[in-house]
């Protein structure tokens, strides 16, 4: 189980606080839009949601990292003459061109 | 003029849509209304109006919690037994009723925090409850004059989760509206829904607060920040922390303070109450 009881830094604030001779600081959080928007470009599905709300106006970032492999540093892209890239990109034809069919065994 | 029919008695299926409702919504409630909603269930609602009712009837704020959930747990986190089925579901619930509830819970458990159940509720008595909000807008306003006792300065209501129009009417009675949100992708796409059902139904200011903050996590810490980019100054600054005690005090049949008082959650219901209490210029005798 996580304590943080022992840190206190409303305490360290009022201080400070105290010092400079005033009751307590405005709560500020800065970089608000930035952080958020930075934030809500590594998850594809929040991306979606801030679209919805009209809030996609994010500039130079991908819609959707984690798809576009090599945006997103979480997922590498594979160097290029990565044998098992390659061998699977030769295959796709194959196995798109390829009609399965199943057998059913007759009934004797 | 036609003269006011006098109140039909409450009987029988759809009880409350043949209420005189016309006269009632004319007076504002004598106390203000926050109602604690939120689109997704298991946010951790109920938790968060008992701990916040329970830091504002330590600071001497007149409160009044309502349980407005089929589920009748908020109770339980205040010294209701399992079973007490007592609760404004039932129709003929008074005041007086109220009052010896709480009288003898207080007389129970010590620190009494002032609280209506949602009672014991078939599923055909929801059903019940579901259809007339259909139809009466004030379902909710008419149970609150009935049942808060008239010293009261702030009713929190506990809010079932999701569209049901017995939900949309506590929403667009309320005076403000809280909306409980944790820092996951499946609250953060329920933001357009919210805004929506907000735009359409709150009549005051809302607020947002997170629940069951994790920050170990990066997804936790990156919906917080996307959160109060999409919300701005109406997002809480205190997000409250996931903390199994507050889990362990209901279990134990015990108050978060009580059990364990150096929590930080306890920290941020205190800061959260506060804040409320400053919002409305409540203050304690």
């Amino acid at each position: 189980m996580r304590r943080t009881s022992e840190i206190q830094p409303r305490d360290d604030v009022q201080n400070l606080a105290q010092q400079v001779g005033q009751s307590e600081f405005p709560y500020v959080e800065v970089r608000v839009a930035e952080r958020g928007r930075a934030a809500a470009t590594r998850w594809p599905l929040l991306v979606s949601t801030n679209r919805m709300l009209g809030m996609a106006g994010q500039e130079g970032q991908p819609a959707q990292p984690s798809r576009v492999r090599s945006a997103d540093p979480a997922f590498p892209a594979p160097p290029p003459d990565d044998p098992q890239t390659r061998d699977l990109e030769a295959a796709l034809p194959i196995i798109r061109s390829t009609r399965l069919y199943a057998t059913i065994p007759k009934e004797p | 003029m036609r003269p006011e029919r006098p109140p039909e008695r409450q009987t029988g299926r759809y009880a409350y849509v043949s209420q005189p409702v016309a006269r009632v919504a004319e007076n504002p409630l004598p106390f203000t209304t926050i109602a604690l909603y939120s689109l997704k269930g298991g946010v951790g609602r109920t938790t968060l109006t008992a701990n916040i009712g329970v830091e504002l009837v330590r600071l001497g704020v007149k409160v009044m919690l309502i349980d407005a959930d089929h589920q009748n747990c908020l109770g339980l986190h205040l010294g209701m037994e399992v079973g007490e089925h007592f609760g404004h579901a039932r129709q003929e619930a008074t005041l007086t009723d109220v009052e010896d509830y709480n009288d003898m819970l207080a007389s129970r458990n010590g620190l009494a925090v002032p609280h209506i159940p949602f009672g014991h509720c078939t599923v055909d008595q929801a059903i019940d409850i579901e259809r007339a909000s259909v139809d009466d807008k004030l379902i909710f306003d008419r149970r609150l004059r009935t049942l808060v006792p008239p010293e009261t300065q702030l009713v929190l209501v506990d809010c079932q989760p999701g569209l049901s129009a017995w939900t949309r009417r506590i929403v667009a009675m309320a005076d403000r509206v809280l909306v409980v949100l944790t820092a996951d992708a499946s609250s953060y796409v329920t933001l357009p829904m919210l805004r929506d059902l907000l735009q359409s139904h709150a009549r005051g200011p809302v607020d947002f607060v997170i629940n069951q903050y994790d920050s170990r996590w990066p997804l936790p810490r990156d919906v917080r920040a996307a959160l109060g980019n999409a919300l701005g100054d109406q997002l809480y600054p205190w997000a409250v922390p996931f903390e199994p005690a507050i889990q362990e005090a209901m279990a134990k049949r015990r108050l978060l303070p009580e059990l364990a008082p150096d929590v930080q959650a306890v920290t941020v219901f205190r800061n959260i109450a506060n804040h409320i209490a400053e919002q409305l210029r409540i203050r304690s005798e």
